[in-house]
């Protein structure tokens, strides 16, 4: 898995390298110069002498970062480091993920990223450790900090230049380190402490090379932290910079120069990124946010398990899909901090504006998981517009009146919902049922509150669906309980007004014509041989399917030898019919017939049976 | 030439009175276990076993305007007519669909309440269960059943 991320990355980085080599009308550097710096992210240290290195100089860097956990005000020290979870065997320096740069003479370095128990804070720096070899193959290293916060490395990656930020590169070489805290030379290693029991300060030098294009002119060869050279050289994501437009002073090759022949240490910053970086806002918008590990779900236990499958999703281009990841790259990082942000913001305000709503997420975790899975999908104001009205919808409860007019408004409510979809199969669902309000009259309040039970449900699972995935429902899908609700269990007189309603887009010929026969095959019971037998009928019920389901007919005529058998003629020799029946089935009152539907219905003829 | 056994587990569902309404209905029946069938050999199947049918006295063919009259009377035309026509009718069709307005059927009293007094009903759908149960041999029951 943790290829897929390096192919990953490898394959951003090469795209970057190659639009800009492309791109750039202004470019005077040799394109072989492009070509002959490889990069690549890998995940294994094949290499021993570097392993061994890796292992001494972590003990050295967690000595020179030492933490001094001392309490300057005289508290109980034993009860602090109890509370404290930071040590310096926090401080790793992640092999998983590393760069690897060839420079033009094939040589490598290697880049790795010093991980520390705040970064996840209000880090503004990245600290790698950059191993290379001299000119005399001797293995070296120095340690680069880039004093830059999340943001603004993802601002030098969309520009593709550290123009602006030259001066927040520094370094300083491992085999320097000094033992003189407090010294004026000495900086904080890490800029912020959250904490202010304890004072985290590091040994270490930095020196800054690319600050008032002092110090650390001309070409760099690599060679080290020492004299007037750079002790390495960053390749700016875009090469031309390399190549000495900014800044001058590190890498001016002159104006003579005809390409590259130098044997750089290329390196750029290496930043990977986990879920114990993310951070959770807080109600109070102006309280700091809280990390994510240290952060207690009260509300929604669900969402820390929600909140690490997704951040552990990493799309990879290179196969069109997400796979699994421990580790991501800032862009995709800084892209989930931003919705999980947004997201608990969102929850936050729902909270304010419609606290039953809230609740009802509270209380129904898997609705707040479709929530927030629709809302990583559809980062956008009206998605998160919809997910309010969704939650709102969700939340409204079943209503036991015995006033027809409050199941109206009601379903007023769900089917305007539903119409906010902007889907015209919801819309036609929509119009049907809003066209049986006017009927509610005659109709009895059992009758009225079956109505709403089966719009109600329709439009929870509807909503819940939508949430989970984009889908084009099918209005003849939605219809059918009425229908089934009509012919089995309806009055008469209701049955028939609510069969006779059924709209005529929602019986066009075609699709939704052929679904709604196809769900009819399914009505009742099954018969002998092709049939359905529909108990509890009535011919009035028959009939007033029957005109439903011919209303975009051809044609209704008499047949043409027995006028009794009523021929809807669907086009293409399809036809459904309408007759009494020769008591094959005692007492049975009417028959619907479809002739020639063989390639939906894979028969000639399939009868529906209406018995009392 | 197709030849088939109406007591055969593939054909006995004619026997079924809640099933075939029509000669229509009859030859669609046939056509679904004899798919690529010529309609020359449809015509052929279809009447032969309406033949059975009405000869054993199972079935009779109703009045043409049953539907109307809502009497199902008995067409008055010998057995032997009613053939007569029916293979005059076949001869100038191109399709089984011509015979919808015609030869409604219903199955006899005595055949339908025997049956119904063994335990069939409407919902009865597992034919050959019903006959192997209840019934044993069909064809045999038919003799020892009809009217003399």
């Amino acid at each position: 898995m943790k290829n897929n991320l390096l192919k990953f990355g490898l394959l951003v980085l090469l795209a970057v390298f190659t639009f800009h080599s492309c791109s750039d009308d202004e470019q005077v550097i040799s394109p072989k110069s492009v070509d002959s710096i490889k990069i690549t992210i890998e995940d294994k240290i094949d290499n021993e002498e570097l392993n061994n290195k890796i292992g001494q100089d972590l003990l050295k860097i967690r000595q020179a970062f030492q933490i001094n956990t001392t309490n300057h005000k005289g508290e109980n020290y034993q009860k602090k480091t109890e509370n404290d979870s930071i040590s310096i065997e926090d401080i790793e320096i992640n092999i998983e993920a590393f760069n690897v740069i060839e420079n033009e003479n094939g040589k490598a370095s290697y880049t790795f990223e010093v991980d520390f128990p705040l970064n996840n804070l209000d880090s503004q720096e990245i600290i790698n450790l950059h191993f290379y070899y001299d000119e005399n193959n001797q293995l070296k290293r120095q340690l680069i900090k880039y004093e830059l916060s999340n943001e603004e490395l993802q601002t030098v990656i969309e520009n593709q230049s550290f123009d602006g930020f030259w001066d927040r590169i520094s370094y300083s070489n491992l085999d320097d380190l000094e033992t003189t805290p407090n010294s004026e030379k000495i900086t904080a290693a890490r800029s912020s402490d959250p904490c202010s029991c304890k004072s985290k300060k590091s040994t270490v030098k930095w020196k800054t090379p690319y600050s008032n294009n002092s110090g650390y002119g001309g070409y760099s060869s690599g060679t080290g932290g020492s004299g007037g050279q750079t002790p390495f050289s960053v390749i700016p994501i875009s090469l031309q910079k390399l190549w000495g437009i900014a800044p001058a002073s590190a890498y001016y090759p002159g104006p003579n120069y005809v390409g590259p022949t130098c044997n750089c240490n290329y390196t750029i910053p290496v930043r990977y990124f986990s879920v114990g970086d993310l951070t959770i806002p807080n109600t109070n918008s102006n309280s700091t946010p809280t990390p994510f590990n240290r952060r207690y779900f009260y509300y929604f236990p669900e969402l820390k398990n929600k909140i690490t499958t997704y951040y552990n999703q990493v799309y990879v281009s290179y196969i069109n899909s997400y796979m699994t990841s421990t580790q991501t790259t800032l862009e995709d990082h800084n892209n989930k901090q931003r919705f999980i942000t947004q997201f608990f913001k969102f929850l936050y305000k729902l909270r304010t504006e419609n606290y039953s709503a809230f609740n009802y997420l509270a209380n129904n975790p898997q609705k707040t998981v479709a929530v927030f899975n629709f809302l990583a999908e559809n980062n956008s104001f009206n998605a998160y517009e919809f997910a309010k009205s969704t939650i709102d919808i969700l939340s409204l409860p079943v209503i036991t009146s015995n006033n027809k007019i409050d199941y109206a408004e009601e379903i007023l409510r769900l089917t305007n919902h539903l119409k906010s979809f902007g889907n015209i199969e919801d819309e036609i669902y929509a119009d049907y049922i809003q066209s049986l309000i006017p009927e509610f009259n005659n109709m009895t309040i059992n009758e009225v509150r079956a109505i709403y039970g089966h719009v109600k449900t329709t439009c929870n699972n509807l909503t819940i669906k939508y949430l989970k995935e984009i889908i084009t429902p099918i209005v003849t899908d939605l219809v059918i309980p009425v229908i089934t609700y009509a012919l089995f269990e309806a009055t008469a007189g209701t049955a028939v007004k609510l069969l006779q309603k059924i709209p005529l887009p929602l019986v066009l010929r075609g699709a939704r014509l052929n679904n709604l026969i196809l769900k009819t095959t399914e009505l009742g019971n099954p018969g002998f041989g092709n049939a359905r037998l529909i108990p509890n009928s009535t011919v009035a019920k028959a009939e007033a399917l029957f005109a439903s389901l011919t209303k975009d007919a051809i044609s209704v005529v008499p047949a043409a030898n027995n006028p009794a058998i009523t021929v809807a003629h669907m086009g293409n020799g399809m036809k459904i019919i309408l007759r009494p029946i020769s008591q094959t089935v005692p007492s049975a009152v009417r028959v619907i017939e479809y002739q020639n539907f063989n390639t939906l219905l894979g028969v000639d003829s399939f009868s529906l049976k209406f018995i009392p | 030439m197709i030849t088939i056994n109406v007591f055969s587990t593939k054909y006995n569902g004619v026997f079924h009175p809640f099933g075939i309404e029509s000669l229509y209905h009859l030859a669609v029946y046939i056509r679904e276990k004899n798919i690529d069938i010529e309609l020359d050999d449809l015509n052929t199947l279809t009447l032969e076993v309406f033949q059975y049918l009405i000869n054993n006295n199972i079935i009779y063919v109703l009045e043409n305007n049953w539907m109307k009259n809502k009497e199902l009377n008995k067409i008055k035309l010998s057995n032997n007519d009613l053939i007569k026509n029916i293979k005059e009718k076949m001869s100038s069709s191109k399709s089984m669909d011509e015979f919808y307005d015609f030869y409604w059927i219903k199955y006899q009293n005595w055949y339908r309440e025997g049956l119904e007094n063994k335990g069939l009903n409407v919902y009865t759908i597992k034919w050959n269960e019903f006959i192997n149960e209840r019934i044993g041999d069909l064809e045999k029951w038919i003799e020892e059943n009809k009217p003399k």
